[in-house]
């Protein structure tokens, strides 16, 4: 018995050295037609990876791997990756906002060889000037984004005829359907502290007061009268949004949409309105999608800001695989690659499909035509994560202490031009 | 007056009772919701009220196993809990013996082996994976099994090690004059004596090491290595939850140590309170 159990433990353990050695199909060498992509769990993915059977179809012997990761972690992920010198992803799916630094540390291949050879790109069925954003650093493109993501308004429409145009608008509505029958909150928006969602969303209230973080000399203008009456804004919506609302980020506010707990949720993600239709929520055609409200100007017009920025694959500067992945990175951001993604969940972002006129049932297109219009990215600075740092600070000591604005603003101010000083 | 007191005794104990049974409830309470929660569908997981009487569905189950590869993952999960805690009970056992015996290190050596358990793991985690990457253990189990391993071994030498202090030297030194060698006497006695002490140890360090996420996350993205705790964060996407499938995964995570920690309790609380009564 106690050698059928010695016999035993031993083809446990062997199996067990032969099982935890096994490893991923290895990568091939220059010019190896398998491409490995480190992505984030999302429907661009999704889209990406419809988009990645055709163009096996269309090239016989390439191979698309998908690595898919959750959300939680998976920004230290890629920077661990990337930073720690992997070969083991030809492309990685990353947030825009992030690449400045990666690139800053030459983690990243630049694009422009790949895209200024002939023999690798056909520049005029490529269209570069149907493709407003194009991440450079230092002059070089690093990524041309697949998705872009910005802000929109969603509305209920059975319970609001017509959305706000302005921020005071937006509160009024916000009063009027707190605590109602139909709906708890009047209004919601992600502020949740401790990653990029609560800075980006201050931006696009900021913005349309003229004010900014920093301005385009790089100057710290955080502390001005814009960010003041911004400021006021989050103040005012407060007491018609739920009470731990910095505890609200994307998946937060659109549960609160799914659930139909809130009547508007603004300044919110765009990627939202193809999302709710995959739900099987009752709220999910209850929603109407329009402009985010912004600030009257003298002549009637209202200056609505909002901020955009992308999600895209990089080429990682330790691939064995790069032409390959460039056959992919260019098919993937293709008019082709666009319409494919599109259809099955991606964002598009290409003037040329959202204004055509076999799109126009669906409001989303010409909203997103106008918003990406209007739209602009924040700076893309090599300290761009701990920016993200202080201002998170800032937008949870407005929404969550009585301290005075002109004090936050001014500590805000403080922070930014220390943490600029280091830089420099 | 004798029912006036015993009155007084059994309301005393029906009090403590509620107390206990209170406490239970709140602490069980997460458990059984995630439980609960994975037979659920979406609509009824995210809706304001609780629901505690529904038709239950095995859809999240379903979906978690037939396009998420569960299969797998949970393959690779015991593969490196399992590998760990053989290779963290065949290093510590002997180490600890002759920490215990010999003052194997003296002081120094307890506070060198408490000084591994002080950084954050995620200070370490560059370090690691560039050691990995060097030597082509990225996307291999055998990555996660050597960092755990790293992480447990400290905890389980001076866990086992309180446990043999316990066993009187007087014991071997019987053995040894009757003529055993330190081998035998290491598993012929002090194993079966520290027993209670190393099913703790171990069960600990599978528990650990099954929960482990962040190296697991970063030294295995790969899918054909990764384990269930990564698999289960893959339904927090970018945008949204899947509130159904990570219930189910949840509790395909938390059943194997429900049910092994039902078996070996009296050894974990043991192990737990080993020392505190002497």
């Amino acid at each position: 018995m106690k050698k059928i159990t010695s016999i035993l433990l031993l083809l446990a353990i062997t199996s067990l050295v032969f099982a935890a050695g096994s490893k991923e199909a290895t990568q091939g060498e220059e010019g190896g037609k398998t491409i490995t992509i480190l992505c984030v769990t999302s429907p661009e993915t999704n889209a990406l990876k419809v988009l990645a059977k055709k163009f096996k179809e269309l090239n016989p012997g390439y191979d698309v791997v998908f690595n898919e990761q959750g959300r939680l972690g998976y920004f230290t992920n890629v920077t661990t990756q990337l930073v720690g010198g992997t070969d083991a992803f030809d492309l990685i799916q990353d947030n825009t906002t992030y690449m400045t630094e990666l690139a800053a540390a030459g983690t990243l291949e630049p694009w422009d060889k790949y895209l200024n050879n002939p023999k690798l790109t056909d520049l005029k069925a490529y269209d570069l000037a149907d493709l407003p954003i194009k991440l450079k650093y230092k002059g070089k493109i690093y990524c041309i984004p697949t998705d872009l993501s910005s802000q929109v308004y969603y509305y209920r429409k059975d319970i609001i005829s017509k959305p706000a145009d302005t921020w005071d608008e937006l509160i009024a509505l916000a009063k009027k359907n707190t605590g109602t029958a139909a709906t708890k909150y009047g209004t919601i928006l992600t502020a949740m502290t401790g990653g990029p969602e609560a800075p980006k969303i201050f931006d696009v209230v900021l913005w349309s007061f003229g004010g900014d973080v920093i301005d385009k000399d790089g100057n710290v203008v955080i502390n001005s009268e814009a960010t003041k009456k911004a400021s006021g804004i989050y103040r005012a919506l407060k007491p018609y949004m739920p009470e731990d609302v910095t505890t609200y980020n994307y998946p937060k506010v659109f549960d609160a949409m799914k659930s139909g707990l809130v009547a508007q949720a603004v300044p919110f993600w765009n990627a939202a309105w193809n999302n709710i239709k995959l739900t099987d929520s009752k709220f999910k055609d209850k929603y109407g999608i329009t402009l985010v409200p912004g600030v009257r100007q003298k002549d009637g017009s209202i200056r609505r800001t909002p901020q955009t920025h992308g999600w895209g694959l990089v080429m990682n500067a330790k691939s064995h695989n790069k032409l390959a992945a460039w056959k992919f990175l260019v098919y993937a951001t293709s008019k082709e690659g666009f319409e494919i993604r599109g259809k099955n969940g991606g964002s598009i972002f290409r003037p040329s499909i959202l204004n055509d006129p076999k799109n126009s049932n669906d409001p989303y297109f010409s909203v997103m035509a106008k918003t990406y219009s209007l739209a602009k990215m924040e700076p893309l600075v090599p300290y761009y994560t701990k920016m993200h740092e202080i201002l998170n600070q800032m937008v949870a000591d407005i929404l969550t202490t009585n301290k005075p604005i002109e004090d936050i603003l001014a500590r805000t101010e403080k922070d930014l031009k220390n943490l600029k000083a280091k830089y420099e | 007056m004798y029912s006036r007191a015993r009155g007084k005794k059994l309301f005393l104990k029906f009090l403590f009772y509620i107390v206990i049974t209170t406490i239970v409830v709140l602490w069980a309470f997460p458990i059984l919701w995630i439980i609960l929660s994975s037979l659920k569908t979406d609509n009824q997981i995210i809706s304001q009220n609780l629901i505690f009487i529904f038709k239950p569905t095995i859809a999240n189950y379903y979906k978690i196993f037939t396009s998420h590869n569960f299969n797998r993952f949970l393959v690779n999960s015991s593969l490196v809990a399992l590998g760990t805690t053989v290779i963290v009970f065949l290093s510590a056992f002997p180490a600890s013996y002759s920490m215990s015996r010999y003052k194997t290190g003296g002081d120094t050596m307890n506070l060198g082996i408490l000084v591994t358990r002080i950084a954050p793991p995620a200070a370490v985690l560059m370090p690691f994976f560039i050691i990995f990457r060097y030597l082509s253990l990225i996307n291999t189990l055998w990555a996660l099994i050597l960092v755990n391993i790293s992480l447990n071994l400290s905890f389980a030498l001076l866990l086992l090690r309180s446990f043999i202090d316990e066993i009187p030297v007087s014991i071997e030194e019987a053995a040894e004059i009757e003529g055993a060698s330190l081998f035998q006497r290491l598993v012929l006695l002090i194993f079966p004596l520290a027993r209670s002490g190393i099913i703790t140890t171990s069960i600990f360090t599978f528990i650990f090491t099954w929960n482990e996420y962040l190296f697991a996350m970063v030294l295995c993205s790969s899918q054909k290595v990764k384990t269930l705790p990564v698999a289960a964060g893959d339904f927090v996407t970018a945008y949204a939850i899947e509130w159904g499938p990570v219930f189910a995964s949840g509790t395909l995570i938390l059943l194997p140590i429900l049910v092994l920690t039902f078996f070996v309790q009296k050894y974990i609380v043991k192990g737990l309170t080993i020392g505190a009564v002497k």
